[in-house]
């Protein structure tokens, strides 16, 4: 008994930890972190014992086949699967072919041919230009890069900002991120929608979201998000602003962000603009230059429009008002 | 592998320990080196083989350093000592200069192996006769690649026999996630405030917001390196090596000297012995101690980085040396209480931000807006409100955690049944930490 406490004691520590360990895994359902390498290497191992013949080519080769289906694994984030698994299936960012930009997707970005002509996909409408005041009754709603229009975008009193640096489709409207004043808490954007109406609303998210799930489901979240916001505001005309491009530089860096990805989402987006309630306004014209993506002296970072840039922003959308 | 990456913390750690503890004594270096290599390739395979090379190379030279005296071998040793200590700054100066980056480690490496070079030709040591020991001293994972730098006299007995066992694991452990949580929770946290300055732009940001990110800069500098430092002391202690203390405490120093004397405690202590003392140090008069100075603080800021700020950084830092040196005679400057620290923070955060923007005009934009000079544009007036009411508090924390409370209390507690709880409790919120920011590599960079 006594040896016993003395061993508790000695190795309180450890054993502590191997059990919050125990705990983390199982509270979170992220077993499969070891689970997976270990059926893995399993495989590996068995299919080496089983063809042993073969040559050592053949022998990778089977292992990976033997990992590969029969694990389903998904190939980040266990939580993205919880969450969003209905779009975590099938062809994972709808495909991979070719590092650089697509011809397609060049030519989509007018660079300095902004004119009144390029008139919103499925509307009859040109644009006009108005002052600052017409966005009295308007809404923005998004990701950081609305936060730096908020901040930097000079709207002094004029026009409202449901933004918040994170901000994704899939947390669109519930989300705590709308200030309510003489309250502590933050509301959410869907509960914010319902005691406030306002005449245009503008959404620009999907950056945040571009490791998440497929094309597919990003769209059809969307989609929903749209209708719902629809439901709530029933007078609203909704401004589907694209996804603002990062500079190529960044582009290339190798991570979730490419502006491959967000010519594909964008083009999806675009589809949704119905020329009635719903409109796509492609604000990638105010900001791109010709390499294809976001003028690199308009950010640091290669995703944010810097302060002293973020206007040309603002008076881009000042002169593309859809009428 | 970074340290507080998933990868190392859930598999390396594990599987590397299940072997080394399993491992007879005598090998227990062997197991350590290809630990250590296995560590060493899952990083950058840039060049990956110059260090391997270097220490076969500089194994011999280190074993010609050490025969025996005689004016002509005298003659010869030195000429070996020089070229030896000239050809591994010349690699390092290679890869600076002209390469686009850096073999993994080699700021670290060469500064060890040039302390171990120095330290057989002067006698102090002999030279290391086993490859093992050799590649263990210099190559082990725990302060391969970002130190601290520890010279071969303090480890020369460890090498050839060292005590590890469950009681060492444990302590080293403990110290391991108080590293971790300093850089998972702290640093990368209170970078953010720092990546919202830079993303505004310079030349838009407020003079109380310009000195905010330099605090947030400062102290995720800090965090970082000193949660890194202690990640690797906690790692050379659960592999049986007391590896030494980086940092003590340095926001509580009184000048910028005393504060070099606390941050990365190692690589003063390397300038301090292999370059001002031989220089002559303070010993030859204040002109020949100024020029000593001088040299020292080009010199690192040269290892730091070898962009224009990094020398602008040094030449800073030694202005301000030499001018408490100066103003340290006046007699009731010793009696001050509060100046001293003033004067500190003040210094301290000009050199960081002076460390921080390697573009010189950026910079000088910068510094202007610390001072409220120059035309902004487009400025937002209560940035630096915005500012502290997203990261108020996790930056008070970060002060307060500068002050050297939580190490006290860890110090004292350690041993504590609660402690081991917190402790615990601490890693595997780290680990949740890494793995809610998913495949995103700046695990807090939202956009």
């Amino acid at each position: 008994m006594k040896e016993n406490q003395g061993f508790w004691r000695r190795n309180h520590f450890i054993i502590l930890f191997f059990l919050l360990g125990c705990v983390f895994f199982t509270g979170a359902r992220r077993w499969d972190l070891y689970v997976d390498p270990a059926m893995q290497v399993g495989a590996r191992i068995s299919s080496f014992l089983a063809l042993e013949t073969f040559a050592w080519d053949g022998n990778t080769q089977m292992a990976g086949e033997i990992a590969g289906p029969g694990e389903a694994r998904v190939p980040d984030d266990g939580f993205e699967e919880e969450e969003f698994g209905q779009f975590a299936e099938g062809d994972p960012d709808g495909g991979e072919q070719g590092g650089t930009l697509p011809e397609g997707g060049e030519g989509d970005l007018p660079g300095g041919e902004v004119d009144s002509q390029n008139a919103p996909e499925g509307s009859q409408s040109e644009f006009k230009t108005v002052e600052l005041d017409y966005f009295d009754d308007a809404l923005f709603i998004g990701d950081s890069r609305v936060v730096g229009l908020r901040d930097y975008g000079k709207f002094e009193d004029h026009g409202t900002f449901y933004a918040h640096e994170g901000l994704n489709i899939f947390r669109l409207l519930n989300q705590r991120i709308v200030e309510v004043p003489g309250q502590r808490r933050k509301i959410t954007v869907e509960d914010a929608l319902s005691q406030n109406q306002f005449a245009k609303i503008y959404i620009m998210v999907g950056i945040n979201e571009l490791d998440i799930g497929t094309q597919e489901g990003f769209i059809e979240t969307y989609k929903e998000r749209l209708s719902r916001i629809q439901e709530l505001q029933p007078d609203a005309k909704i401004i589907i602003m694209s996804i603002m491009l990062v500079t190529e530089k960044r582009s290339r860096k190798g991570d979730f962000i490419s502006n491959k990805k967000l010519i594909e989402r964008n083009e999806a987006l675009k589809e949704l603009a119905d020329g009635e309630r719903i409109f796509y306004l492609d604000v990638n014209e105010a900001i791109t230059d010709e390499s294809g993506g976001m003028n690199p002296t308009y950010t640091s970072d290669g995703i944010h429009l810097k302060a002293k840039y973020v206007p040309l922003w603002t008076e881009w959308l000042k002169t593309h008002v859809i009428e | 592998m970074e340290f507080s990456s998933l990868q190392f913390l859930l598999y390396f750690i594990p599987v590397f320990f299940l072997f080394y503890a399993v491992t007879p004594k005598a090998f227990k270096n062997v197991t350590l080196i290809v630990g250590s290599f296995v560590f060493y390739l899952q990083g950058s395979l840039y060049f990956f083989w110059v260090l391997p090379l270097s220490m076969l190379v500089n194994f011999w030279v280190g074993i010609g350093l050490e025969s025996p005296e005689g004016s002509e071998e005298g003659r010869k040793k030195e000429i070996l000592f020089v070229l030896a200590a000239v050809g591994n700054l010349a690699v390092l100066c290679h890869f600076k200069l002209w390469m686009k980056e850096l073999p993994l480690g080699l700021s670290f490496y060469t500064f060890s192996v040039i302390s171990y070079l120095a330290d057989v030709y002067q006698g102090e040591t002999e030279a290391e006769r086993s490859p093992i020991n050799f590649v263990t001293y210099l190559g082990m994972f725990p302060k391969l690649i970002s130190g601290p730098i520890t010279s071969y006299p303090t480890l020369k007995e460890s090498l050839e026999e060292r005590s590890v066992g469950a009681a060492k694991f444990q302590d080293g452990l403990k110290t391991f996630v108080f590293g971790l949580a300093y850089k998972t929770l702290l640093a990368d946290r209170i970078g953010i405030l720092w990546a919202e300055v830079e993303k505004t732009g310079y030349e838009s940001v407020t003079w109380r917001f310009a000195w905010l990110g330099a605090l947030s800069y400062a102290m995720m500098l800090y965090f970082n390196f000193y949660g890194y430092s202690l990640m690797a002391i906690g790692l050379g202690r659960m592999v049986g090596f007391e590896l030494p203390e980086n940092f003590n405490l340095p926001y509580l120093s009184r000048s910028v000297r005393d504060f070099y004397r606390r941050w990365h405690v190692t690589l003063g202590l390397w300038f301090r012995k292999y370059i001002y003392i031989p220089l002559g140090g303070s010993r030859k008069g204040e002109f020949h101690t100024i020029l000593n100075l001088f040299a020292v603080w080009l010199f690192t800021g040269f290892w730091h980085g070898v962009t224009l700020n990094f020398f602008l950084w040094g030449l800073f830092l030694c202005l301000c040396i030499i001018l408490e040196r100066l103003i340290s005679k006046i007699p009731f400057v010793k009696e001050l209480v509060i100046t001293p620290h003033l004067w500190l923070w003040f210094t301290i955060l000009i050199s960081w931000v002076i460390f921080a923007i390697p573009d010189v005009r950026e910079l000088e934009i910068y510094l202007r807006r610390m001072f409220g000079v120059g035309n902004p544009v487009n400025v937002n007036p209560s940035d630096w409100l915005l500012a502290l009411k997203r990261h108020g508090i996790v930056l008070v924390i970060g002060v307060f955690c500068s002050f050297g409370l939580l190490e006290k209390a860890f110090q004292k507690w350690k041993d504590r049944i609660f402690m081991g709880i917190v402790l615990a409790v601490l890693f595997w919120l780290c680990v949740w930490k890494i793995l809610a920011a998913g495949s995103n590599p700046f695990m807090y960079v939202i956009y």
